[in-house]
């Protein structure tokens, strides 16, 4: 579990002008959920998505990942392990020239036998659909492929937790539905997603959504909660999914359909 | 006709190891005043040929004639065919070099050896264009500003140049939805007030959708489909096919119809959506009230 | 424009070549063995034989030579100029030289002086090419592990054999990255109407600043989040790294040595055949 608690954050915290990036959030994250964190540029959830992985030490307040604190130097190294992280700019997080070897590059970096680096990459290629390009360069493949690259390169790690900071957002539409399915198989694998994100849509699978505004938690709770909650969310200048717009306005019209439809299955069913 | 396509052809590093053609011979016509989308997988050539209509590639293979300027006969109108054909890449926010606003965005007047009063008036009406008002921007450090602002000032640089057509690449790419709505409202203000020809790539069909006139979907380095959106949006197998995927609302009136329901399948807005089930709801219900 | 097509530095070219399928750091040996050796050559001859053998290992390694050398053209201007620099500047380096071929004021131009510089330009060219044809033929994945290997050796004496190859790793790894990035921000320059590379000496280095300034920035950026995504990868230097990647030096290996060391004792038999210019 991954337990935030009383977080507050601000950046030059030292300076005379520090910035506030988060304010007393609280947060429980269960081994293999799925987690969406949406909201505006600035409002904070990237800095709290680093403060997962030990990449940001709180200002005030504790993060624990499976009860290590990470203040705690020496856990450090273990809590990186435990979560991964997948970037929004695959171009700037291959560290190798190769496929293979950027996959390996985590397990090396924690000392695994080689043998045994081997064997993970394997799988993590196998689990990723990727092992087809795996002496390709990676400047060379699609924008979701280096996502699936990225995320191989964790699960190579063992980790029990993959942060995604905007994955899809510099993907096409193939690309965006590549990672979506990566998601999918990671969960199967049992290993929890933390996915941020500006798309909506995105959302709608996960077990919990967490909105955010300036710094603090805003909404949380099952996608069908916080998007049934359509005026909080537009007031934030957010959006619901647009099956959730139609299922609404149907409703308006005088349509006999619940507000909170997510899926387009569900919309089709509950019309026909 | 504003712009003419005929059988282009590209290939990048030609003649290396590494030779990879991504064009294949395409034909493109666009009117003056269009509003066009042009769309396409990763890597379907649409960031090359956006290169071809404003000089930046020369074709070897095809002809590109842009407003009456064909550049392979007339070397000497390049910079011409550049002043006339504004294009803003990628991230244009990204391209900025000056320290304030105002400067940066003189830089393309000034290049055009421009006299003073005129650059500053092409600066003023360019931000004024782009929704940022000249008295309070003009001296703004670039650094103070906002992701949304920056990308408004890097067009603005380009629309100083007073092109006849703007062509903006991917230009919500990485922004959080309200810097997309302001951006998109930005490109559609430029189209309406200002009688510029847009063509518009993106990766985002919901953008396009509400945004273009006439869509043109570029595949394996052809132009493979071209009509209004509706009618582009229509052929959901062809676009699954090339990787594009579909309209959400598309989605849902396709299953729909393939539910047996009279709906057309062509919506492009939620309301649209709707009011096509809705009135479908209300043909049933009158149906069965007669029966 | 396409900019990257003329760079060949840290560009890798896969095939399946003897001179691909070399452990490392057995090209890197005798790679650094080859360009000393260049350094002790002063003839014309001495330069043919050694061009000819690196042309015979370009060929092995299914490279076209004509790539290989396409990396010097933006520096053949400027290997002109330094030549001419240093033939009009350097009269009294040869002062004793009878064999004027041109003389006015203080430039005195000597069949001498021509022929050490050549054979500096010559050696210039033949260095640039065999770099190459390390790079194209070897990996970078290669050629780090072979580099990490060998200094290694050094490790108890605490040169950070990891480190430096971490840092050969990504400085070639963002090379093309960072030529794309520069394409990218002079073909935005020059459609806001920049003229890249006309006018005098000080318009053009003006005109280099606003490709200089966003290439910073951006390569700033990526530096940034490339540090981060290491990070949080668990990279902290070479303590406790493991490799997936194990060397193991083959029979092909012995041969390419041999085959070396036989060219080099040939080689010597001409440098001491011919004796040295000056």
């Amino acid at each position: 579990m991954i337990r935030v608690e009383k977080v507050s954050f601000a950046y030059n915290a030292d300076s005379d002008s520090p910035v506030q990036a988060l304010r007393e959030v609280d947060l429980e994250i269960e081994r293999g959920q799925f987690v969406v964190i949406v909201g505006h540029n600035g409002s904070g959830k990237s800095t709290l998505a680093k403060h997962f992985n030990a990449l940001l030490i709180p200002t005030e307040g504790n993060v624990f990942v499976e009860n290590m604190n990470t203040r705690d130097e020496k856990h450090i190294w273990d809590i990186r392990q435990k979560v991964g992280m997948v970037f929004q700019n695959p171009d700037n997080q291959l560290v190798a020239t190769v496929v293979e070897d950027d996959i390996a590059f985590g397990p090396e970096n924690v000392g695994v036998p080689p043998e045994e680096i081997q064997r993970r990459v394997d799988e993590a290629m196998r689990i990723m659909g990727i092992s087809h390009v795996r002496d390709k360069a990676p400047h060379m493949l699609s924008g979701g492929q280096k996502q699936r690259v990225a995320i191989a390169g964790i699960l190579a790690m063992q980790s029990n937790y993959i942060i995604m900071d905007e994955p899809t957002s510099l993907l096409d539409p193939v690309g965006r539905e590549e990672v979506m399915e990566s998601i999918r198989k990671l969960r199967r694998e049992g290993i929890s997603v933390i996915l941020i994100t500006h798309f909506m849509h995105e959302a709608i699978e996960a077990d919990m959504v967490v909105v955010m505004d300036e710094g603090r938690i805003v909404m949380k709770g099952t996608p069908r909660e916080v998007f049934g909650r359509a005026e909080e969310i537009r007031a934030l200048s957010l959006d619901v999914p647009l099956v959730t717009q139609m299922a609404m306005r149907l409703n308006d019209m005088g349509v006999d359909i619940p507000r909170n439809v997510l899926s387009v299955e569900e919309l089709i069913e509950h019309l026909c | 006709m504003l712009i003419k396509v005929r059988g282009l052809e590209h290939s990048y590093m030609e003649g290396t190891p590494f030779e990879n053609q991504v064009l294949y011979g395409v034909d493109l016509d666009i009117e003056e005043g269009e509003m066009v989308g042009l769309i396409g997988p990763t890597q379907s050539g649409k960031s090359t040929l956006i290169q071809y209509l404003n000089g930046l590639f020369i074709p070897k293979i095809g002809e590109v004639v842009v407003d009456g300027i064909d550049v392979r006969e007339q070397r000497s109108r390049l910079r011409k065919l550049r002043q006339k054909v504004g294009l803003v890449f990628q991230y244009p926010e990204h391209q900025l070099f000056e320290e304030t606003v105002g400067k940066d965005v003189a830089f393309g007047p000034k290049n055009l050896g421009l006299p003073e009063d005129e650059v500053r008036r092409r600066v003023d009406s360019a931000l004024e264009a782009v929704g940022l008002d000249p008295e309070v921007f003009r001296d703004r450090y670039i650094f103070a500003l906002s992701g949304g602002q920056k990308r408004r000032v890097a067009i603005a640089g380009v629309l100083a140049l007073n092109p006849r057509v703007m062509i903006f690449d991917d230009p919500t790419a990485g922004l959080d939805p309200r810097g997309r709505e302001e951006i998109l409202a930005t490109i559609k203000k430029l189209h309406s007030e200002q009688d510029l020809t847009v063509i518009f790539v993106s990766n985002s069909l919901e953008d396009i959708a509400r945004l273009v006139d006439r869509l043109i979907v570029l595949a394996q380095g052809k132009v493979i489909m071209s009509g209004t959106p509706r009618e582009v949006f229509s052929q959901v197998k062809k676009m699954r096919e090339i990787g594009m995927g579909i309209l959400q609302t598309v989605d849902v009136m396709s299953r729909l119809r393939d539910r047996g329901w009279d709906v057309a399948t062509t919506a492009l807005t939620v309301e649209e959506a709707c009011d096509e089930i809705l009135a479908c709801f209300r043909k049933k219900a009158s149906g069965e009230g007669r029966e | 424009m396409e900019l990257s097509k003329d760079i060949t530095l840290g560009q890798y070219v896969p095939r399946d070549s003897v001179i691909h399928r070399l452990d490392p750091r057995t090209k890197i040996v005798l790679w650094m063995v080859l360009i000393t050796v260049l350094f002790f050559i002063h003839t014309y001859t001495g330069y043919l034989v050694f061009a000819l053998f690196i042309l015979w290992v370009t060929h092995l390694a299914e490279i076209p030579v004509l790539y290989a050398l396409r990396g010097l053209k933006p520096a053949i201007p400027f290997i002109i100029v330094l030549f001419i620099i240093q033939l009009l500047f350097s009269g009294s380096l040869f002062a004793d030289s009878p064999n004027v071929v041109f003389q006015w004021g203080f430039v005195r131009i000597t069949t001498d002086a021509i022929r050490t510089y050549s054979l500096i330009m010559i050696r210039v060219v033949l260095l640039f090419l065999s770099v190459t044809i390390l790079t194209l033929a070897t990996s970078l994945v290669g050629l780090t592990d072979g580099m990490e290997n060998l200094l290694s050796i050094g490790r108890r004496i605490g040169i950070p054999a990891n480190e430096l190859a971490m840092v050969m790793v990504i400085a070639l790894r963002f090379v093309p990255t960072l030529v794309d990035e520069l394409e990218k921000i002079m073909k935005a320059q020059m459609a806001r109407g920049a003229l890249i590379d006309e006018g005098n000496f000080i318009q053009r280095t003006k005109q280099k600043i606003p490709i200089l300034i966003p290439l910073l920035m951006s390569t700033f950026r990526r530096a940034e989040d490339l540090i981060v995504a290491m990070e949080a990868r668990c990279y902290r230097g070479g303590k406790g790294r493991t490799k997936r990647r194990q060397l193991r030096l083959t029979a092909l290996d012995y041969r390419a040595i041999g085959i070396t060391a036989g060219f080099l004792v040939f080689l010597m038999a001409f440098i001491r055949l011919v004796p040295p210019p000056w």
